[in-house]
């Protein structure tokens, strides 16, 4: 459903990312895990179609993602930017209509639902807490029937019980949508806990990928973050 | 067409009720009304000590001998004939008729200095007050009827009310819209930058181009909605300034006034509108290459605001020779459609949609997610 082929691209004098591959199927939950810099938001920006590669391609649901076709497939595409803020003259509920509306879709009473913000879903985004928003854009996305989920770090600001709660409804879309979601973060303990599969990426390149549990063993790491390491140190 | 709807709607709803937004409005209305009250006063002053006139009077009765010297103590230079070219050497001519008695109807000269000229000056009515005083009637026993030579034609009393209320509402428009047009696009995009919101936008089925043409669409709008809040403003400004230079011509000729011919205004307002596009299309520019809302505002009206300037020229004196500018075209237009010059002014209305239409497409075109992500032009 997501593929990304040898994908480079270049800001300047500054290479992003040199080759990065990688692939995602229905129902599947990726993870991209790197440092800062290390290449994620570049790659998740041309899976939604944002930027261009400067070689390389990617393809989401079937269609390359620089082709005018894609336009079509954006519908069933839901990318959350990694420092989106709401608008705070909005309320929650307006926010959401406003998303919708860019999909043509009306779905407030569930996203609402999900969103966890009760009735403080019709005040202003500026009375909301960092979590808060953040809760109300994944709550927004989640909600428009997207194929093809690209989260990046959907949890960053998100106090511990509703990191959970979000990292659950991702899985459970996955699963209950049929959807291919790629799922970026720091914290390699939040994707371990999450994610099918995962691709180290550092410096722009892939470094390694494969089921979490697999990934530890062939480090010999106690964890995810600890193979990490040692993947990139080699 | 729903993306367009949401985008637009969004625009409105988080601009309209943004209380910084608000705070500017109602500064701007309150700056205007008291700049109204000031500047009447200070305009006042600066006629009563500047004017430069002459004084013709030829037989008369001893009341209009009488109002000549007066005229003269207030510093007129006195002549027996008039004539056209004494307007090269004066601001004005008063003429002072043969039958004058009070209350008096004199005729005044003027050739068009800009909006300045359009109204007769205030020594006309100070001197008849003084005659009025010396023989024991009331003040302001006179009618003042203004002849502005423009172009080679001379436009009557009622039609020089006309054409100063045609040339003052198309300075306005000139240079009010386009800035408001200009300052709100640098809100709802440096909005959209600050809050990192292009990303969010652009990875849904709109596209560049639908958000730049909502952009636009709801810059225009907020802008007319500011423009008609300083319009009820300006009524306010300009009732001020008028109580400070009361009108010299008859109440009859100053109801004429007011109805501007539809077919006056409309060439003005459609250059106005293809002005403020373009001007909206270098603010767009401006504003998405700055990170955040507050910088928006501070760049983007210091980018305009130099190219509105020149329009300063219409207070003091006629736009000709400044007609290859595009941005004093409303007012140009206006002097041609006065005159019935309409071919100048179907050019200049060409000239200035093509201009609008050249950025507008422009920005279409370049402007891409690429762009508007990492504020590189794609290659």
């Amino acid at each position: 459903m997501i593929r990304a082929v040898q994908l480079a691209k270049r800001f300047g004098k500054i290479e992003a990312l040199k080759n990065v591959t990688l692939e995602v199927n229905q129902g599947e939950v990726v993870g991209l895990i790197g440092p800062n810099g290390a290449g994620k938001t570049t790659t998740l920006r041309i899976l939604a179609g944002l930027l261009r590669p400067d070689a390389g391609y990617a393809e989401v649901l079937g269609v390359r993602t620089t082709s005018p076709e894609f336009k079509k497939v954006k519908r069933w595409v839901a990318y959350l930017p990694e420092e989106v803020m709401p608008y705070d003259n909005l309320t929650g509920r307006a926010f959401i209509e406003f998303v919708h509306g860019l999909y043509g879709v009306d779905n407030v009473k569930e996203a609402a639902e999900i969103s966890g913000l009760g009735p403080r879903i019709d005040d202003k985004i500026k009375t909301y807490s960092k979590g808060m928003r953040r809760r109300l854009v994944v709550a927004s996305l989640l909600t428009v029937g997207a194929k093809a989920l690209l989260l990046d770090e959907p949890t960053s600001g998100v106090d511990v019980i509703h990191a959970v709660e979000i990292r659950r409804l991702v899985r459970e879309y996955a699963v209950s949508r049929k959807a291919a979601v790629v799922y970026s973060s720091h914290n390699m303990l939040e994707v371990e806990s999450i994610c099918d599969r995962v691709y180290f990426i550092n410096n722009g390149v892939v470094v390694d990928s494969g089921v979490p549990r697999d990934l530890a063993a062939k480090y010999s790491a106690a964890n995810l973050e600890e193979a990490f390491v040692r993947a990139i140190s080699i | 067409m729903g993306a367009f709807t949401a985008l637009v709607v969004k625009d409105l709803r988080e601009i309209l009720t943004s209380r910084y937004f608000l705070a500017s409005l109602l500064g701007g209305f309150v700056i205007l009304i008291a700049l109204g009250a000031v500047m009447g006063a200070s305009i006042e002053t600066a006629q009563k000590a500047t004017q430069s006139f002459a004084v013709v009077v030829g037989n008369t009765t001893e009341l209009g001998q009488r109002y000549a010297e007066l005229l003269r103590e207030l510093g007129g230079v006195l002549y027996e004939k008039f004539s056209p070219d004494l307007l090269d050497s004066y601001g004005y001519a008063v003429v002072v008729p043969p039958n004058f008695t009070l209350p008096a109807k004199v005729e005044v000269y003027a050739k068009y200095r800009g909006l300045l000229s359009t109204a007769a000056p205030p020594f006309v009515e100070l001197a008849a007050q003084r005659l009025a005083e010396e023989v024991g009637v009331p003040p302001r026993p006179i009618n003042a009827e203004l002849y502005v030579y423009l172009d080679g034609r001379v436009f009557k009393p009622g039609e020089v009310a006309m054409l100063a209320n045609l040339f003052l509402i198309s300075w306005m428009f000139m240079f009010l819209v386009p800035l408001l047009v200009a300052s709100t696009a640098a809100v709802a995009v440096g909005l959209e930058k600050e809050k990192r919101t292009f990303e969010l936008i652009l990875s849904t089925p709109a596209t560049a181009r639908t958000l730049v043409a909502a952009k636009l669409t709801s810059a225009v709008a907020l802008a007319f909605i500011q423009f008609a809040v300083m319009a009820a403003a300006l009524i306010f400004y300009f009732y001020n300034l008028s109580r400070a230079a009361p009108p010299v011509s008859s109440g009859e000729v100053a109801g004429d006034a007011v109805a501007l011919p539809p077919a006056l205004i409309a060439p003005v307002a459609l250059s106005t509108l293809a002005l403020s596009l373009a001007l909206l299309g270098l603010a767009f520019i401006a504003a998405t290459r700055v990170e955040d809302i507050k910088t928006a505002q501070s760049v983007v009206p210091m980018v305009v605001f130099p190219l509105l300037v020149p329009s300063f020229a219409a207070i003091f004196g006629t736009v000709e020779g400044l007609e290859a500018y595009p941005f004093v075209h409303p007012l140009a237009v206006a002097y041609s459609a006065m005159v019935g010059q309409w071919d100048k002014v179907y050019a200049f209305l060409a000239t200035d949609w093509a201009l609008a239409i050249a950025v507008v497409a422009s920005i279409l075109k370049f402007v891409t997610p690429d762009y508007l992500i990492t504020g590189r032009w794609r290659r």
